[in-house]
């Protein structure tokens, strides 16, 4: 099998060519989704030997890469997410417990409806479950620095409508630690600009803590500032303000504090961009409060019309695909 | 009437009730039974593995499970039939594929383009569940530790992805065979094997599915564009022979073997064994 001088790129679904260099359907010649394409500078790849194999590779059904996007986005428009929060607080746990909440049965109105990372999922729900037990190792961190992003598919009972995608982005929790200290490094968080929904999560067992509350609250107050400076919120309505570990606040019953130390400053100081105030219990460990409280609004608000509306990616003409993400590349 | 080709294909998870089925079909098929709704108008070209596992079958004994290298002879489960009522002839495909196959799908993410071709010509899915086998989710918050206590425990278990719950991987395995086919829908049968240790509970098979594998069935009836859905309860050996000489014991002694069938169909029970092969060929 011989390779085209001009590099060549699959728009099929699910077929994983254009990271493997395996054709889905097995013909490189006849394929009808392969296509010549001119790739971006920086994108230059190293011509790959296809060894002829009695094999065919499905996707992986692990975390998905920034550039792995596209196997998704070109076939179904999707609503992005980003969780902002500082290590710890709770983000992979929420997505993990979403599933969780659909294992049990449908989530409001809505019904699962398919998964293209069920691993991704599935390895949160593990490393959440067991975290807590083992606060010497440190393998069950996200580990990356980059966005890796998690599928789900939903679907409202009456089927009146199509099934929704949305997009999950989910990183290391130290990275939003790093872009608040500098602009080099949040610029590279452009991937916010490109979201339908923005949450930014405090730890609600922090705000417990007298003697972290103060720092908590100081981070996320310049994390926004400084992620509008950097104009990485521009045209966003609103962001979604998130308490999570909402079980322990109750446990103490400090809301009241809470709310006077910490939400009504936040939204006096920007008045204008946190819209409903989320209080989340991905997990419980109070017989008062439902694990899961709170994910059928945060499912609402995942699925309602953001800014921008969705992503998706397109084939504009026959020899050139544009894929949103691609150009989404924050290397200045 | 021109014969033609039906193809299906048998998915299900390691002792999911696949073979017993098969052999129980094949006894139906074979056998004097009254009101069968297909017979054999032709043999097969080679019956060696379908003599084998339906003698076990016949006897009540354990049948070995598939192993996962196909040998030709239970690949080429190629049956001639006759529709009793309307006299369509067809062959009917049902290669016996083992339950650790679909297992390595999900767990390596390969398949063996021999067996994708097989999924391009498939007609209809019957996929096999048996109750007694299925991984739960261990929900997040069955951990009841806090992360807040500073605790030095053992290791973390690393993530197997094996063990992953049923209905998971269940709903990626069903994923890449509607992506592969070439029907849309695809007619899905879903058998819940082993009925006998479920009848008690009288309880329609769909609202099993729906009070036990909550995912799986949201996932189903969510997509009714890519899977048209039945779901049958099959007890294809009536009982439990496994650990149970006594029960072993009753099912072997009985007269006839077709007596042992039990099918619910919604909240219709009968004995017909091919209802969700039947199924598939009218759809
Ligand atoms: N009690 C309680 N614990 C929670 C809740 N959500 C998360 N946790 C625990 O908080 C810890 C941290 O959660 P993670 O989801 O790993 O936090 P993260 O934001 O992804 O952290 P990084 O990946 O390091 O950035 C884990 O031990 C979780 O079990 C909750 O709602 N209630
Ligand atoms: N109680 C009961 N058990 C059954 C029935 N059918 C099958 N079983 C049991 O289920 C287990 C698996 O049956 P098999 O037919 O070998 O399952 P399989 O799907 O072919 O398994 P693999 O070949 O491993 O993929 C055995 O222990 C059977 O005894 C049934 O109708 N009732
Ligand atoms: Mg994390
Ligand atoms: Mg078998």
């Amino acid at each position: 099998m011989t390779l085209e001088t001009k590099p060549k790129k699959c728009i099929q679904p699910g077929c994983s060519f254009n990271s493997t260099g395996i054709c889905m359907d097995g013909n490189m010649e006849e394929c009808q989704f392969l296509r010549l394409v001119e790739l971006p500078e920086d994108e230059s790849e190293p011509e790959v030997a296809i060894p002829e194999s009695t094999t065919h590779i499905i996707p992986s059904g692990d975390d998905l890469q920034e550039n792995e996007l596209s196997t998704i986005t070109y076939q179904f428009k999707s609503n992005l997410v980003v969780l902002i929060g500082e290590p710890e607080c709770g983000k992979s746990t929420l997505y993990a417990a979403l599933l969780d909440r659909f294992h049990k049965g449908p989530i409001g109105d809505f019904n699962f409806a398919g998964c293209l990372t069920p691993i991704a999922f599935e390895k949160r729900a593990h490393y959440a479950r067991l975290k807590s037990k083992s606060k010497s190792s440190d393998n069950e961190r996200t580990k990356s620095f980059e966005f890796s992003y998690l599928h789900l598919e939903v679907r409202h009972r009456s089927l009146l409508f199509k099934s929704q995608h949305l997009l999950f982005a989910d990183i290391n929790g130290e990275k939003f630690q790093r872009a608040n200290d500098a602009d080099d490094e949040m610029s590279t968080l452009g991937i916010l600009r490109y979201a339908s929904h923005i949450f930014v999560l405090a730890n609600g067992s922090t705000l417990l803590h007298n003697s972290n509350r103060h720092a908590l609250k100081a981070n996320i107050i310049s994390t926004i500032e400084r992620a509008l400076q950097n104009q990485l919120l521009v045209g966003k309505e609103r962001l979604n303000l998130v308490i999570t570990k909402w079980d322990k606040i109750d446990a103490a019953n400090e809301i009241e504090k809470i709310n006077s130390f910490f939400i009504q400053p936040l939204k006096e100081r920007f008045p204008t961009l946190f819209g409903e105030i989320l209080f989340i219990a991905s997990r419980s460990l109070n017989p008062n409060v439902k694990w899961g409280e709170g994910l059928d609004v945060f499912l609402d608000k995942c699925l309602s019309q953001g800014n921008p509306k969705q992503v998706t990616t397109k084939v504009i003409e026959e020899h050139e695909i544009v894929r949103e993400f691609q150009r989404f590349k924050y290397h200045d | 009437m021109g014969d033609y080709k039906r193809h299906f294909l048998l998915l299900g998870l390691p002792a999911t009730g696949k073979t017993s089925f098969l052999a129980a079909l094949y006894y139906y098929l074979t056998s004097n039974l009254p009101d069968r709704k297909f017979i054999e108008y032709k043999k097969s070209a080679n019956t060696a593995y379908l003599n084998k596992i339906m003698n076990l079958w016949s006897k009540c004994e354990e049948i070995d499970r598939t192993v996962t290298q196909i040998d030709s002879s239970n690949k080429e489960v190629l049956l001639h039939l006759e529709d009793v009522d309307t006299k369509t002839r067809f062959e009917l495909q049902v290669p016996d594929i083992a339950g650790e196959h679909f297992v390595a799908q999900f767990t390596n993410r390969l398949w063996e383009k021999e067996y994708k071709h097989e999924v391009e010509k498939a007609s209809g899915i019957a996929l096999f569940l048996n109750p007694s086998k299925i991984r739960n989710h261990v929900l997040l918050d069955d951990t009841q530790i806090d992360d807040d206590d500073f605790e030095e425990v053992e290791e973390l278990e690393p993530f197997k992805i094996e063990e992953v719950p049923t209905q998971i991987m269940l709903v990626d395995i069903l994923n890449y065979h509607y992506v592969h086919q070439n029907k849309s829908p695809i007619p899905l049968s879903l058998v819940i094997s082993a009925w006998d240790e479920v009848e008690s509970e009288n309880i329609a098979p769909l609202d099993w599915l729906q009070y036990n594998l909550p995912l799986l069935y949201q996932y189903l009836i969510s997509n009714p564009e890519k899977f048209t859905l039945r779901v049958f309860g099959v007890s294809a050996q009536g009982g439990k022979i496994k650990d149970d000489d006594l029960e072993k014991e009753r099912l072997a002694s009985m007269d006839e073997p077709g007596e042992r069938f039990i099918v619910r169909d919604g909240n219709n029970i009968n004995k017909n064994i091919c209802a969700p092969l039947q199924w598939l060929i009218a759809q």
